[in-house]
């Protein structure tokens, strides 16, 4: 198990009350967005962030690991020790 | 002449941007699409720096509502078409500025020649299903196109410059859902407005980095900027296709 810092932002953190959590995952993402929700105490978080059926991070959302968003990451992602994850949900107003 | 270096003194001694950036701005046209918090405070900036020539659009009527954010719209203005109220201020602000007031609604059958003579457009819109439309047509016009978003206390913005550097629909592929009457503190918008109007006047005078392949966020609740590197998308339906620059 590895521990990444998570960072939510804007509505995201409104939404589940939190702004940054140390989260222990198998580093995979969707582990580490499961034992999200579990810190969270909010189930529906994982759906939220992650397209369960297309298994992988939504597209509506900005989805970072040390500052790269995780749809130009071409290699196989695996969380590793001390990673900071931000979740971004795109804003709409102007 | 004295009187407009005079007046645009204090940016011209910035290093690189001299009479020459000066001119450059004289000559330019930016399109600014929305007159809401993000249009009216990107739009007051640009004219007082001297932007040459500035088109504005919005269909909409000033509400009571607006006043906490749309900066160029005071109580008087309330019922007043928004392109109306915000020239006849930015007129004031800046006379030598030549402002053309659309209240149109952006749609794909007059997009093309709204944004014909743009040298940059500025995203002042509250929805993505506009936006999505500004950037498909900024990417196969070739223009410039300087993104913001608010909500809340919370901000993000990027430059785009079709074929360097990815397109909206390579950061954000889907929309997130539709959301009306959204909450904002009427400052947010003025932050990410004045750092569109830095970005414009950056490309327009052609003087340090713009923000191309970074999605900057401000979170106002704790006064930060967080900024992630976002790249093309080589399957994006918008841009994929489009050679690299």
């Amino acid at each position: 198990m590895v521990r990444a810092r998570i960072l939510l932002f804007a509505t995201l953190r409104d939404k589940y009350g939190v702004r940054e959590l140390e989260v222990k995952c198998d580093g995979t993402v969707r582990n580490l967005i499961e034992n999200t929700a579990k810190a969270v105490l909010d189930k529906g978080f994982l759906g939220h962030v992650y397209d369960v059926g297309r298994n992988k991070v939504r597209d509506d959302l900005i989805f970072s690991i040390n500052g790269r968003n995780i749809k130009d990451i071409k290699e196989q992602i695996k969380i590793k020790e001390g990673d900071t994850v931000a979740i971004f949900p795109p804003l709409a107003g102007g | 002449m004295v009187n407009k270096l005079e007046r645009y003194r204090r940016q011209i001694a910035i290093p690189g941007f001299g009479q020459a950036g000066q001119h450059k701005l004289e000559a330019a046209h930016v399109v600014v699409a929305g007159m809401g918090g993000l249009g009216t405070a990107a739009s007051i900036y640009l004219v007082a720096a001297g932007v040459g020539h500035l088109t504005l659009i919005d269909a909409q009527r000033v509400e009571l509502s607006n006043l906490n954010r749309q900066v160029l719209h005071w109580p008087p203005d309330v019922k007043r078409l928004k392109t109306e109220s915000a020239t006849e201020k930015l007129h004031v602000l800046n006379p030598s500025v030549s402002i053309d007031a659309k209240a149109e609604e952006i749609t794909w059958k007059n997009i093309d020649e709204l944004l014909r003579n743009a040298d940059v457009v500025v995203d002042g819109m509250d929805n993505y299903q506009t936006r999505y439309l500004l950037n498909e047509a900024c990417v196969r016009i070739r223009k410039p196109f300087v993104h913001g978003a608010v909500e809340g206390l919370n901000g993000q913005l990027t430059t785009i410059i079709p074929g360097d550097g990815p397109c909206l629909r390579c950061i954000i592929p889907k929309p997130p859902p539709r959301k009306t009457a959204l909450p904002v503190l009427g400052a947010t918008p003025g932050v990410i407005g004045c750092l569109q109007a830095i970005e414009t006047i950056k490309l327009l005078v052609g003087i340090g980095e713009p923000l191309i392949a970074r999605m900057l966020f401000f979170d106002g609740e704790r006064t930060s900027f967080t900024e992630t590197e976002v790249h093309r998308n080589p399957k994006c339906p918008i841009c994929g296709s489009m050679a690299s620059l």
